[in-house]
């Protein structure tokens, strides 16, 4: 998976950069409007991380332009600004997602696969890890062809877990993925706990390997590899 | 404190009473003294006139004539002295009446003669006294009038300065444009409004640039606050770290969330200052409300309150969706935060008012300041501190009455909306 990355601050550039390359994708790093416009051009990507305040321009017109081009690639808009009206624009334009500073690169992480997924499954695609098979679009899982009756929540949790198999999660990471902003963090976390715990839970009920584990107090794993 | 009118009109009259008073004395005085002189004069030409009657006439003929002079022998020369005294009125009623006499040696011949001529004063008193109340009262009238309409004429000139005062009254910073201070022909007044004007403008001017620049601030800081989020997730996924280092980890990564949590809401809280939420809307003001009572159902569960809801349907209100999303859920992540683990909580939507209340301990800081940014609960460090300020400035931004309640008996913390708004 080709993934044109178009942000301007090396720091967060480079970290992005290295967290998606672990995640196998093959990441190229543009920080200027010019640049990006002629790597578009020259190239195909599967998806772009856009950051919408560029030295030389805005990276809205960059969008607009591949739509009026009827491009099939993904875009996740990345921005400081997290106005509505400027987040609207932003999907209006035909980002296929939204970003505000400071996100956790999980969180991109899972949002990309979703954006990879629809542009290139059209949503019908299932997704395997290890016994569990997800229809993400249906909100269902199964293992070995029983359904496991989870809520939304737990559902949304199981899907950033298995977006990013193998990776540590800090608990924060976890917590504002399914809820945002709607509670303060510290109340979040004891939240997350009894979340996670009835999700455990029902996995290992229906049969399923205990795949998550709780790491140092510090956050969780999901992996699938014995 | 009193105000320059009465101030004005206080002083003009007693300086007309005290100039009323002294005058009157004076001009009493000045003309009893008048009077006794022309009464002097009279009693020394009757004095003279009887010297000379004296000489020319016999001394015999003194007994026939009446005894005014009086005409008495004496051996002795007194030097001539005017006097006052009283004379009992034997016609009216023996009423004393004042009068003026005057003694003087002459001689006649080789005889020395003692003259005393008397004039009563009565009628000279009551002209002075006359005269002297027709003054005063002309005076008194003079001063009313020069009063009256010396007020009436100050109270109009400074009719611009009370209209200046009572807009300045109004003025507010974050109103969009400058009230219109009322021209005046005045130059005082025009200095005055002109001064004003340009003080107003620039106290506008340096606000919109201390909001500005919040707003800016909040901005940059959300790059090197997702540079710093980034690093640490990367740094938690190294294999090299004991559980200790994961510990710290969790703890940086806690307060940079808490930090671009407090950004977010110390922008949002600017941006709303600003008034860059402009695209007000009928809001269905019930159904979003159901909509988040639903997302926090699982969070008032998890604390175990018991939750009440009576939302009555179609209550619209005109308001920018975003805010009005901020405005409910703030109230809501504050009634579950602070809400005593398995107390109760409200939340109660009419047409007229919104009250969402929980039970729990009375504030620990004066409930006027509840509103105020960043005031928390010690015991509760890590909340930003601004979730009610956001509440209170997004009411004000719409004209709604927002009150704070406490009820000690069910010790209960009520917050309420009121859903019509009063004039912005």
């Amino acid at each position: 998976m080709k993934i044109l990355l178009i942000e301007d601050e090396p720091g967060l550039q480079s970290a992005v950069q290295h967290y998606l390359t672990r995640e196998g994708y093959t990441v190229t790093t543009v920080d200027t409007y010019r640049q990006a416009a002629e790597k578009v051009h020259d190239y195909d990507y599967d998806c772009l991380i856009v950051d919408l305040m560029l030295p030389d321009g805005n990276g809205l017109n960059l969008v607009r332009e591949l739509k009026k081009q009827q491009s099939t690639v993904g875009i996740i808009v990345v921005t400081a600004k997290d106005a509505l009206s400027d987040k609207l624009t932003g999907l209006d334009a035909g980002a296929d997602d939204y970003l505000t500073k400071p996100f956790h690169l999980s969180e991109l992480n899972a949002r990309l696969r979703s954006v990879l997924r629809r542009r290139l499954f059209g949503g019908q695609a299932t997704i395997q890890a290890g016994e569990l098979t997800l229809w993400p679009d249906q909100q269902r899982v199964s293992i070995h062809d029983t359904d496991i009756k989870l809520t939304g929540k737990e559902y949304e949790i199981l899907l950033f877990f298995i977006a990013n198999a193998d990776r540590l999660l800090s608990k924060s990471a976890i917590a504002e993925h399914v809820w945002g902003d709607a509670m303060d963090m510290a109340d979040l976390h004891e939240f997350l706990y009894t979340h996670v715990k009835n999700l455990r839970r029902k996995l290992v009920a229906a049969g399923c390997p205990d795949y998550i584990q709780n790491r140092y107090g510090a956050g969780y794993i999901f992996s699938t590899r014995p | 404190m009193i105000s320059l009118f009465s101030q004005t009109a206080r002083n003009l009259l007693l300086t007309a009473l005290a100039i009323a008073l002294i005058g009157s004395l004076g001009f009493y005085t000045l003309i009893h003294r008048t009077i006794r002189h022309e009464v002097d004069e009279i009693l020394e030409a009757q004095i003279s006139q009887t010297e000379r009657q004296l000489q020319h006439q016999l001394p015999a003929l003194l007994a026939g004539r009446n005894d005014n002079p009086r005409i008495m022998l004496t051996s002795e020369v007194v030097r001539p002295t005017f006097s006052d005294s009283t004379l009992i009125d034997s016609l009216n009623d023996q009423q004393p009446i004042p009068i003026r006499q005057l003694k003087k040696t002459v001689s006649v011949g080789n005889q020395l003669y003692l003259m005393t001529a008397q004039l009563p004063y009565y009628e000279f008193n009551e002209l002075a006294r006359e005269m002297s109340v027709g003054v005063i009262l002309g005076f008194l009238i003079l001063m009313g009038l020069s009063v009256t309409i010396g007020l009436s004429m100050s109270r109009r000139l400074w009719r611009p300065f009370h209209a200046t005062v009572e807009l300045l009254g109004d003025f507010r910073l974050d109103q969009p444009v400058n009230p219109v201070l009322p021209a005046s022909r005045i130059r005082e007044f025009s200095r005055l409004n002109h001064s004003l004007n340009e003080l107003m403008q620039k106290l506008r001017r340096q606000f919109s640039l201390q909001k500005q620049f919040t707003e800016n601030a909040s901005h940059e800081l959300q790059t090197p606050l997702a540079v710093a989020t980034a690093e640490l997730d990367l740094l938690m996924q190294s294999e090299q770290l004991t559980e200790q280092d994961h510990d710290h980890l969790q703890r940086a990564t806690t307060a940079i969330s808490r930090l671009s949590q407090l950004n977010r809401s110390l922008l949002l809280l600017t941006q709303v200052e600003n008034d860059q939420f402009s695209d007000d809307a009928p809001l269905d003001i019930s159904t979003l409300l159901q909509q988040y009572v639903g997302e926090y159902a699982p969070f008032f569960e998890h604390k175990q309150l018991t939750f009440r809801a009576s939302i009555a349907d179609g209550v619209w209100l005109r308001i920018n969706r975003q805010l009005a999303g901020v405005l409910l859920t703030n109230l809501l992540k504050n009634a579950v935060r602070h809400g005593r683990a398995g107390g109760e909580v409200m939340v109660e939507l009419t047409a007229a008012t919104l009250v969402i209340s929980n039970s729990g301990e009375v504030l620990p800081f004066p409930a006027d300041t509840l509103f105020n940014r960043f005031v928390k609960d010690p015991a509760r460090p890590d909340s930003t501190g601004l979730g009610l300020a956001l509440v209170k400035q997004i009411c004000d931004r719409y004209g709604l009455l927002l009150t704070y309640t406490y009820d000690v008996v069910t010790s209960r913390h009520s917050f309420r909306i009121d859903l019509v708004p009063q004039a912005v």
